[in-house]
Formats: structure tokens, sequence, C-alpha cells
């Protein structure tokens, strides 16, 4: 069983401290949805090999495990790899589903964690993003809506593919996953311009790979955490970037950052909210 | 070392392999002397003049039991016989076989898929997907041999590893097919994108290349991935049951910044 689950820390290992941070991040999406509930989210990153799948996966389980019906459905049309990490080996999936509505209860399979169902990708369509702006898959969201609590989606990279953009316009939100000191921060603005124009929701950036030794401030959170980035007005994202780079240039450390946008709730109580937990968790600590 | 064929034609009169009942007898126990274990007979298949597949089983079912009673034959009794066809690929290939199931290799859902030689059918994407949604796995047999295949290894590739499997033949790895075949089959297998190794048998001199390419590509990849590409993977092919897929890596665009 160990073996067979290597990724899946939370379901390995709950009391860990990778698996404290994606309760946190579970804890902040319900905080984060007040007036709207969060249910169908897009989960992506700006280049491949950030580690979505791990991310998506993981806190599918942390989701379910806190007794949420949960269906994790993979939408990486390019390089399906849900079926890896579960063991998975049936044929059946996603494209499945949306080709043929009626059925589509036949592409799910239960996984061996408890509320927490898998749709996998099916066969790969020639031209996946067509495939994903669809009615047939708006139609298929809105059925799983409504027997699920939460509808995870993994996607491909933003950068090279438009197929997490188009899903971003029929689902809730976004997150983002980033890798630390991978990716340059031009493509992480350029990513995050794209889901802009279509109006997406971004509700968080998940930071991943976090070099937590050059960081001893955010030491707690070793492994990912979900970031977020507060301000006043729509130019902003500039002028933090430019605080940021210069942060980065004076410590002579890695180009990456990261930032979230703004939702739905009030800036000033979400500040509050963020410090609030900023201050907890620090006070955790100093025990 | 045990092999599993699912790729030969050397059912006798059926198309451009044996010529007869006896030559097959005689194929059949080279093969036992190569140490075949299992061998699947796949006729070539033109959608538009497909052959007759009563005749095939009854064709497949006499020589089973010719060598059970080992008559005319001095095959042990332990090579298992099954039947399929190799198709070759055509826009209509899904609606095609789901019609005609009984030519997908042994028991299974598998389908063996023959490419030209010579031109790139730009429809095989649409075609391979198809396929999968129909609830048929596509095999290509011996996409080395394609031309342009050979020319631009990487690009027309990926349009086949998305819903299919690939099948090389052995002559490809030891040269019988030329040498770009031989350097196509090559970056393939140390890619890790092939997934059966067969014999494409047409006459009592394809097995003489069986050991030979099993050694080329155990020297390659080691003696637990070849195995699993000359005697597992077919197998589980026959029987109908899941392969592992190959890796699918991100088409590389450069990235806008
Ligand atoms: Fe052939």
């Amino acid at each position: 069983m160990k073996d067979r689950f290597k990724t899946l820390i939370t379901f390995l290992d709950p009391k860990s401290n990778i698996a404290e941070s994606y309760r946190v991040l579970r804890t902040n999406l319900q905080f984060s949805s007040v007036d709207k509930k969060l249910k169908t989210i897009v989960v992506t990153s700006a280049a491949p090999g950030e580690g979505k799948t791990t991310n998506v996966c993981n806190m599918a389980v942390t989701f379910a495990q806190a007794g949420n019906k949960v269906l994790l459905i993979d939408g990486d049309l390019r390089k399906p790899r849900i079926h890896r990490v579960f063991h998975e080996t049936t044929e059946k999936g996603l494209t499945l589903a949306i080709t043929n509505l009626v059925n589509y209860k036949s592409n799910i399979v239960h996984s061996e964690i408890s509320n927490l169902d898998l749709m996998l990708s099916g066969p790969i369509p020639p031209n996946p993003a067509e495939l994903l702006a669809s009615n047939n898959f708006k139609a298929l969201l809105e059925i799983l809506e409504k027997t699920y609590d939460y509808i995870l989606i993994d996607s491909p990279p933003v950068s090279p593919f438009t197929d997490a953009v188009v899903m971003s316009t029929i689902c809730d939100g976004v997150i983002l996953v980033i890798s630390s000191g991978m990716v340059d921060k031009d493509v992480i603005i350029y990513s995050t311009n794209l889901f802009k124009t279509v109006k997406a929701n971004i509700i968080g950036v998940l930071l991943n790979n976090l070099d937590v030794k050059s960081r001893s401030n955010y030491n707690y959170y070793y492994y990912n955490y979900l970031y977020r980035y507060y301000y006043d007005n729509d130019d902003s994202i500039n002028k933090k970037s430019k605080r940021k780079q210069k942060r980065a240039a004076k410590k002579k450390r890695k180009k990456t950052y990261t930032y979230g946008q703004r939702g739905s709730l009030d800036d000033e109580l979400r500040k509050k909210e963020f410090m609030e937990f900023l201050n907890t968790k620090e006070d955790e600590e100093s025990k | 070392m045990k092999y599993v064929d699912i790729h030969t034609h050397i059912l006798y009169n059926s198309d451009d392999g044996s010529e007869s009942i006896e030559q097959s007898l005689e194929i059949l126990t080279i093969a036992k002397k190569h140490h075949v274990n299992s061998i699947c007979f796949t006729p070539h298949c033109f959608i538009n003049n497909p052959p007759d597949m009563q005749e095939v089983i009854a064709k497949t079912n006499i020589l089973k039991e010719k060598i059970n009673n080992n008559i005319n034959s001095n095959i042990n009794n332990n090579i298992n016989l099954f039947y399929g066809c190799e198709i070759m690929i055509e826009d209509t290939l899904p609606s095609f076989i789901k019609k005609n199931e009984e030519m997908c290799l042994g028991e299974g859902n598998y389908v063996l898929i023959e490419l030209p030689m010579f031109n790139y059918p730009i429809y095989i994407k649409e075609v391979l997907y198809q396929t999968r949604l129909k609830g048929f796995i596509p095999i290509i047999a011996h996409p080395e041999r394609n031309s342009h295949i050979q020319l631009e290894t990487t690009k027309h590739i990926k349009d086949i590893i998305v819903n299919g499997y690939i099948q090389i033949n052995a002559g490809s790895l030891t040269g019988r097919h030329g040498e770009l075949a031989k350097k196509t089959a090559l970056k393939l297998v140390k890619r890790n994108l092939v997934s059966f190794v067969a014999s494409d048998s047409h006459n009592d001199k394809g097995y003489s290349h069986m050991d030979e390419a099993y050694n080329i590509y155990r020297e390659l990849k080691g003696k637990e991935k070849t195995d699993q590409v000359f005697f597992y993977n077919p197998y589980k092919a026959l029987k109908g049951e899941y392969i592992e897929q190959v890796e699918i890596n991100y088409i590389k665009k450069k990235q806008k910044a």
C-alpha cells in the first residue's frame, strides 16, 4: 500500500507537516468563499513540471478526508498522469463522458480513499481545447456539481496550452501551482494575465518546492502553502512586482515570487484574516 | 526466454504470406525451435477488401488440431494459436472495427493497424482517438518502416503514442528492413516508446531474427524491459489486459514572455 501511493503523502502520513499545509489550504479555500461556494476548481501551473498533479491529488485527498464528497478529474488531456498516481488501469474517463453524457457514470471510478472518486482522462482527443470548450463539457460539470461537494480538475500548464484558461471560464476558480525558483516571473505574469482577460477567478497561488532554509520566517510551511497577496487597486500588480524584484535583487535570490488576485471578499477583511492566520502560526512556532 | 508473437502472416492462403498448410506447419515448427510460446495470425486487411474471418477462424482451428494431434508435424503441443487482422489505416477504421470485433488480436480489444509505407495519413490522430472512443485499443504495426516517420520521428510519433501503442519488427532491429528502419527502430527503443516487438514473418525466415533482436534490445534496455516487450505485453494484448502506456512529454514550444 505504502509503495503504491508514494506521491499521496496526505493519505500515507496525515500528521506530517506537508499534510498540515494541505489542510491549511483547504480551510483557506473555505474561508475565501463565504458568499459563493467554490465547487469546481481548476488546478494549473505556468509551465510544465511545477507539481500540479501531485498537488491536486493531495488536495483531493485532504478535501475527502474532511468528509467532503470529492471528484478528481484528469483534465490534462495532453499528458494525463492521475491514473499513475492512483494506479488505475481503466480506459474510461473524461473524454468518453463528454462524448457520451448519458453514460457519464460509467466513466467514474471509486478510489481506495473514501469519499474520493476519480474521473481519468480517457482517450486523448486531437483537439483537447476544443472538446473542453464544448457545451457538453459544461453540461457534464453541471450534472456532476449536483453529486459532489468539490470537483478538482487537473489541467495542462498555461504557457504552452490554452486548455486551463478555457476550463477556467466555466469553473468557479483557478489555483495556480508555482514551483519556487523554477519559472521566470514574466511567464507567471503572462499566465495570470491570460486568466484575467477571460475574467476567471484566481482564488490562490500555491507555492511549491519553497527553499525553506533561505526563508527562515516561513519555515513552518515546510513544503508548500497557499500564499495570498492583497492589494488596493488593479494597477498594483506591477507595483508589487517591482518591489518584489528589488527585494529579490537585494537578497540575490531566485527570481520567482507569487501573488494572488483579489477575490470577492472585502479587502480589509481579507487582510485581517491573513494577518491573523500568520500570527497564529507564528505563535505556534514560538511555543 | 519465450516469445509471444502478435504479428505474423503465416496463416496459409490468407495473404502474401504462407502458401500452403504444409508451409504453415513447417513455420510453426521453426517458431517452436525459437521458443515462440504463442502466435497470433494477422492476415492483411483492407477495409474495402477484408478477409473472410470465418475462413481465418476455420484455418486457425485446423492448425490447432493438427498441432494438438501431432499429425504431419513434430511440434510439441504447447504452442498457442490466436487470430486477428492487420488492418490498413483508413478514415473509416473506427466504425469498421466496431462492426468486425473478431478482427481484434486474440481474445482482447487490441487492434493491429498498419500504416502505408510511403505516405503519412494526416487523419491518424483522429482515427486513433475515435477507435479508442469506440472501446478498442490501437497498436501501430512497424511505424519504423514508414518513410515519413523515418525522416521526422519525433514530430509524427507523438500522434501515435497519445492513444496507441507501438509494435516494431524484430527484423527492423537487426537491419533486415534497411538502415533507416534500423536507425528509427533503435531511436524508438532508446526513448522507451516501444510496447511490442513482433516477427511480422511471411515465411520461414522470420524467426531467425528473433533471438538477435532480443539480444540487441537487452543490450540497450536490460532484461526486464526486453521481456516486457517480447513476452508480457504481447501476452496481455492477446488477453485484452491493461498495458502501461508510454510516457508522453509535452510538445516543446517557446514560452511566451
Ligand atoms: Fe505485417
